[in-house]
């Protein structure tokens, strides 16, 4: 019989890249796309912007898109660890950390003594009780998200209902430059820095067995609930990080931006390659996503497209981009969605 | 379902009919004058729309999907009757039209979702994303026109049906209800529906379709949302572009408040009803106790949390191993 057998006439992009870089490919192919719309975007942009490779241009562009991006890789953590888990709290909760550090801190004057440990404590308190509630009480992920996305955009309207008040000074070299370096890159070199630490911790290889079958992970010894709660302590911590930048940006508080921050992040999760099934995915993944998402919007308003044209052009993107996603990098899991 | 599901042993539909009932007496108890007709007459028109919107979202859940298109496609169907009647198209031609294309756009949120195996979140979310922002171009940003005065009486909590003193909205909600619950336990289709949700994979060894329950299914929640749109052009008069908006979160919240898993194949929209009323009459003391916009926004989602706390828990993973 195997002296006439059938070879397939052409192997699927996939597999022959993995013929070649068998490891890399088999770790990173989730990101692929992302990376590959990334690199197509930055063209369109640089073509369409003048002097893109000028500080003016660079500077701003990269601190806009560093609230956006950690927000795409706080989303990210608890999609991994599957079961339905997301956290659409991560946009308001930057907005409600934006909101107390500027008002309720007593704006210019604070020190990053007192700044950093009351946002990142938010963020750590907020995660932990939603992890709790989600790993322990077993809630679902989006009704509890939901709640904490509800409370904390009415609380930052609640102390702050306007756009206003002053940024500690030393926060606003975030949305500048800190020394010679763009601020968005340090804000989202931290995030990335604190990712790497986790990714040599026995806690990263759990997360993604928990993702990966949770009915596995718990056989094999994995402690299933604690994990599952810490993906949304590390989501939280993140969110307010995006806080600080966010801080670092408008140099102001704005009680508004927070809550539209989360769509378009689970959306950038989405492209970066995650997925909701869980167990497949990561952060750097997001970080392309989130740059895609942002400059997508970029380059649309560059064009000058009448901005009414920009929502459905990012839908579709978004549509086409999840679409390929799926085609492009393969082994999608079938099973049970949500 | 053998497996203990809650602390007290109830069945999470009973409970939520409960806290239905513990709501109503608080209500009495809190607002002067709640036991009477037209107060709670009101009641049902003011839950009727969120009600019809939450009917597709209990079948999505139901099959184990999630269907955030449905404030995209509420607005799309109360912007454009305020366009057309505003350039004098008559209704009916206006009507199908509007409703072709919701179920429309709901298909192909399923068969994209389907051909692709993507979590229909993110499909959803897009599509929204492509409606609201074709209707932003179509508009330019400021609708215009009226609705058409029929459909507002529908909509209106004073009105009545001839001798029947319910307004029309109520009428349309129950027939959703009816429609629904239907389809959902009396057909093959919704049989397939709830074994697709319990299994995807058992249910494709049964010879279920999973293109076909997901194009039907996800049709189905485009149809209800059109109806939803429709009352809810009557209910504001008028179309705005973020009219809809409301409905993203709420009809999700009906659904696991009444008890519906968001893990597919249990649950239903008998439960939904139940959902749909606690939120109008949380909304509603908390209302008429004077409650701040903002802190009210704190305690629903308080209430929200605290009450699936109640019912709406997953099985340990030890029990399912």
């Amino acid at each position: 019989m195997s002296a006439v057998a059938k070879r397939p006439a052409r192997l699927a992009l996939a597999t022959r890249i993995e013929a070649r870089v068998p490891w890399a490919w088999h770790r990173y192919r989730y990101a692929a796309l992302a990376y590959g719309l990334l690199v197509v975007l930055l063209a369109v942009n640089v073509a369409l912007s003048e002097r893109f490779f000028t500080e003016a241009v660079l500077v701003p562009l990269i601190a806009g898109a560093a609230p956006l991006v950690i927000l795409t890789i706080a989303s990210t953590v608890p999609m991994i660890a599957g079961n339905g888990g997301i956290d659409i709290s991560v946009g308001p909760l930057a907005g409600l950390v934006n909101v107390v550090l500027v008002v309720g801190l007593a704006g210019e004057s604070s020190s990053p003594a007192v700044v950093l440990p009351v946002a990142l404590g938010m963020g750590l308190v907020s995660g932990a009780v939603i992890g709790f509630l989600v790993a322990y009480v077993r809630l679902a992920p989006i009704v509890v998200t939901l709640g904490a996305y509800l409370i904390y955009a009415a609380l930052a309207q609640v102390i702050f209902a306007d756009r206003g008040g002053t940024a500690p000074e030393w926060l606003t070299h975030l949305g500048d430059k800190v020394g010679p370096v763009p601020g968005g890159f340090v804000s989202i070199a931290i995030v990335l820095a604190a990712w790497l630490v986790l990714s040599r911790t026995p806690f990263y290889r759990y997360l993604f067995a928990v993702g990966d079958g949770e009915v596995a992970a718990y056989t094999a010894g994995v402690p299933v609930a604690l994990v599952r709660a810490a993906a949304y302590a590390i989501a939280g911590v993140f969110a307010a990080v995006a806080g600080l930048a966010l801080t670092g940006l408008i140099a102001a508080a704005d009680p508004k931006i927070g809550p539209t921050l989360t769509l378009t992040a689970i959306a950038g999760a989405a492209l970066g390659g995650t997925s909701l099934a869980g167990g497949r995915g990561g952060v750097l993944g997001a970080l392309a996503g989130g740059a895609c998402v942002y400059l997508i919007q970029n380059a649309l308003s560059l064009m000058g497209i009448d901005s009414y044209w920009v929502t459905f052009s990012f839908g579709a993107i978004l549509v086409l981009g999840i679409a390929l996603n799926g085609l492009v990098t393969g082994g999608v899991k079938r099973r049970g969605i949500a | 379902m053998s497996l203990r599901l809650s602390a007290t042993g109830l069945g999470p539909a009973v409970l939520a009919w409960l806290c239905v009932a513990v709501l109503l007496i608080a209500a009495g108890a809190l607002i002067d004058g709640f036991y009477t007709w037209p107060s709670i007459r009101s009641v049902f028109a003011l839950t009727a729309i969120l009600g019809i919107a939450a009917a597709g979202q209990t079948i999505a859940v139901v099959m184990g999907g999630i269907d955030l298109s449905i404030p995209a496609l509420m607005t799309l169907t109360a912007v454009a009757i305020n366009e057309f009647t505003g350039r004098g198209w008559p209704i009916v031609p206006v009507l199908v039209l509007i409703a072709v294309v919701c179920v429309g756009v709901g298909a192909l949120n399923g068969l994209l979702s389907a051909v692709f195996r993507v979590h229909p979140l993110i499909i959803t979310l897009g599509v929204g994303f492509m409606v609201g922002g074709l209707l932003l171009a179509w508009t330019q940003g400021k609708p215009e026109g009226s609705v058409p005065e029929f459909i507002t009486d529908a909509a209106a909590a004073a009105s009545t049906m001839g001798p029947i003193p319910l307004p029309p909205v109520v009428a349309v909600w129950a027939a959703v209800a009816v429609l629904t619950i239907v389809m959902a336990r009396r057909t093959g289709f919704g049989r397939r529906v709830y074994a697709y949700g319990s299994s995807p994979r058992a249910a494709e060894y049964a010879l279920v379709r999973p293109r076909r329950i997901w194009v039907g299914v996800f049709a189905f929640s485009g149809f209800t949302a059109f109806v939803a749109g429709v009352m809810l052009a009557g209910f504001t008069g008028y179309g705005d572009l973020s009219v809809g908006e409301p409905y993203l979160f709420n009809t999700v919240a009906a659904v696991v408040l009444g008890g519906t898993s968001l893990l597919g194949g249990r649950g239903g929209y008998g439960r939904t009803i139940a959902g749909a009323l606690m939120l109008t009459l949380a909304q509603l003391l908390l209302v008429s106790q004077g409650v701040e916009q903002s802190v009210q926004q704190v305690a629903l989602g308080v209430l929200i949390v605290v009450f699936v706390a109640f019912y709406g828990r997953d099985l340990h993973v030890r029990d399912r191993v």
